[in-house]
């Protein structure tokens, strides 16, 4: 495993703990996203929160979950890698879903249902996509979408 | 320092392949010396022998990998280092315009005419059957003849053949200061060799006696004693053949004569073994096509210890070579095992690890690659685009990520390379292994099975670490020596560090495939 891989996912998660924990209350809080049918705090205490947790937690878990499984894949060819293609985007259902759940189980603002939504799905690539792009252990680097062009420009050739 | 290595009659041009085989991997190579050429001449008067004509298309493979290589990165890596010119091949018969019998050259009929005598003396030399033979199969396991064959050579007469073009080449080379050295090698049991060998040696040492730097020039020859033998088959009854059991009384009276008259070389290597291997009986031509034996390896070395030798104004000092164990062969029974730090085993377990991955698993996935498109292709192996471009696309494109330094893969060129390297490997392993199947002898160097067949052959990932047999490796380091994380090394390397393309890559692996116990 690659020390500054694991570094990146580090430091992407704790951007995107901050977006989601921080910014996007705040968003809701200052009215920026303006909530007519509940109390802005009270509705980010009892529901945005719990929703947020439960998206961050599958997001980081879906992440680890494909950083130290693909790290311990034993590929001998290219066809072997992109078997681990599928297992990714199986992965990737995993904070999908969590979305659907934080929404059904802790939201109950329909003027927040779509801006919430929206958001957690910006979460998730933040959380799940960014990480797993940047930072798939070789050979199964470049297998998450985006991944061949984002490594290539943030790597020096 | 360039070699000349004149291989003389079928054992002759086994002794090339293995000689050509080790410059391959750069067992050949003076590290002192940044001209690094083996000239090689075949001497065969059967021109169609199968042993000869595989030689030959090993030596065209060899040409056509080294020629992939540019001058930049050549000597970086023992691989492909040393350049091989051959001369081709010369027949005593190359001038004959009669028929190819020993009666017809010396004008036999002619001879009982005129000179009634030396009829009769002709007559007592040899039977009506050599007389008769045809021998355009090489001279029928009969040094008689073929001595008297080759005592009609004359090689200030042969400027535009091979002989002269070869030892134009030498003289050029001596008066340039760049003190060349000459090797023959062959059989001393058989026909061409027995007869060739001293008689070559002497001729090429009366020719270069002209000039001061030319006789300096030293002369080694490596005589091959028996080491196989073979059964006559019923049908060849009625034809003249060399006989097997003759082998050993033929090298005695040999031995006499090289240790009485035969005093041209500066070095002479004496290879032999006990047990003599079977091999399936010819009388010549294409079905003449005996397997590799490790007896060549050692010709090959003793080659390559008569290149590097330093050379001795005294009387040459003998060398003696011997195994531990009776019908076992190890890395600690080759030359300078414990003297030149495991040279030999580093060259060979390189070569060999290498030709094994690529065969097993690269070449396999640059079809895939031909096959699914580059653009899929490199983002299943992330290696790919350290040596080929990669295709781009939309945002890559805009963004100018394209590397225009690297190698078209789709380039006929590359696909040309991709084949020449593969062919190569697929040569080189087929020696090895041939080396290996000698059913007298247990030749303990590598685990053979997993370098067969491995076209379409599904690999362990664990094979590679058991490949080289006495490995010193602990389990540890064997856990970590497996073809993924070659591939993970090459996904990390530094650009063109050995090249770009097929050629850049194969070169790195190569590198990487170095193991240092």
């Amino acid at each position: 495993m690659n020390v500054f891989e694991l570094v990146r996912i580090i430091a992407i998660t704790i951007l995107g703990c901050i977006l989601m924990f921080a910014v996007q209350p705040w968003l809701y809080q200052s009215q920026t996203l303006f909530l007519a049918d509940v109390a802005p705090e009270a509705w980010v205490a009892d529901e945005y929160m719990p929703g947020a947790y439960l998206v961050a937690a599958v997001s980081i878990i879906g992440t680890l979950l494909w950083y130290f499984c693909s790290s311990g894949a034993r590929i001998l060819t290219s066809q072997d890698t992109s078997r681990w293609r599928l297992f990714w985007w199986i992965v990737f259902l995993m904070p999908l879903l969590s979305i659907g759940g934080a929404l059904y189980f802790f939201n109950k603002s329909r003027d927040a249902l779509l801006s919430v939504a929206f958001l957690y799905v910006f979460d998730i690539f933040f959380l799940f996509w960014l990480p797993t792009a940047t930072s798939s252990p070789a050979p199964t680097k470049f297998l998450p979408p985006g991944a061949f062009v984002l490594r290539r420009l943030s790597e020096p050739s | 320092m360039s070699l000349y290595v004149i291989g003389v009659g079928g054992t002759g041009a086994k002794c090339l392949e293995s000689i050509a085989n080790l410059a391959a991997i750069g067992l050949l190579s003076d590290p002192d010396s940044s001209d690094q050429t083996l000239n090689l001449l075949y001497v065969d008067a059967d021109e169609t022998n199968g042993s000869l004509e595989r030689a030959r298309s090993s030596l065209s493979v060899y040409e056509r990998c080294f020629n992939l290589c540019d001058e930049q990165h050549r000597q970086k890596l023992p691989w492909m280092r040393t350049q091989i010119r051959s001369f081709g091949l010369w027949s005593p018969f190359s001038r004959v315009t009669t028929d190819k019998k020993l009666g017809s050259l010396f004008g036999y009929d002619t001879l009982k005419q005129n000179a009634p005598n030396l009829g009769h003396l002709f007559d007592v030399l040899f039977t009506k059957e050599e007389r008769e033979a045809t021998l355009d199969v090489g001279f029928r396991g009969r040094p008689a003849i073929g001595s008297a064959v080759m005592s009609q050579v004359n090689l200030t007469r042969l400027d535009e053949e091979a002989w002269g073009q070869f030892i134009k080449q030498l003289q050029t080379e001596a008066s340039g200061g760049k003190m060349p050295k000459v090797l023959l090698c062959g059989s001393i049991f058989g026909g061409t060799g027995a007869s060739g060998l001293p008689t070559l040696g002497r001729l090429i040492a009366d020719r270069l006696e002209g000039k001061e730097k030319e006789k300096e020039i030293p002369i080694g020859c490596i005589f091959l004693l028996p080491y196989f033998s073979f059964t006559p088959s019923s049908k060849s009854e009625d034809e003249m053949f060399a006989h097997a059991d003759q082998f050993l009384i033929n090298t005695e009276a040999a031995l006499q004569y090289y240790l009485t008259q035969a005093n041209s070389f500066n070095a002479v290597y004496l290879l032999g073994n006990q047990s003599l291997s079977q091999v399936e009986f010819s009388i010549g031509k294409q079905t003449q096509r005996n397997q590799p034996h490790f007896m060549e390896l050692y010709a090959g070395l003793a080659a390559r210890h008569f290149l590097l030798a330093p050379p001795s104004s005294e009387q040459p000092a003998v060398a003696l070579v011997s195994r531990q164990r009776q019908g076992r062969i190890t890395w600690q029974d080759l030359p300078d095992y414990a003297s030149q730090g495991k040279d030999v085993r580093i060259r060979l377990s390189t070569a060999t690890r290498f030709a094994y991955v690529w065969l097993a698993n690269i070449a396999p996935e640059l079809e895939r690659a031909r096959t699914i498109g580059i653009g899929r292709f490199q983002r299943e192996a992330p290696w790919f685009i350290q040596f080929f471009q990669p295709k781009v696309s939309g945002i890559s494109k805009m963004m100018n990520l394209s590397a225009d330094a690297l190698a078209d893969f789709n380039d006929p060129k590359e696909q040309q390379a991709i084949a020449t390297i593969s062919e190569w490997c697929q040569d080189y392993l087929r020696w090895l292994t041939d080396l290996h199947q000698c059913n007298e002898e247990t030749i303990d160097l590598f685990n053979t099975e997993p370098l067969k067949d491995l076209t379409g052959k599904v690999v362990k990932a664990d094979e590679l670490a058991q490949l080289i047999k006495g490995t010193q490796l602990d389990r540890s380091q064997m856990s970590k020596d497996t073809i993924p994380n070659l591939k993970l090394a090459l996904d990390s390397q530094a650009p063109h560090a050995y090249g770009k393309g097929a050629v850049g890559l194969a070169r790195t692996l190569y590198a990487l495939c170095e193991i240092r116990t």
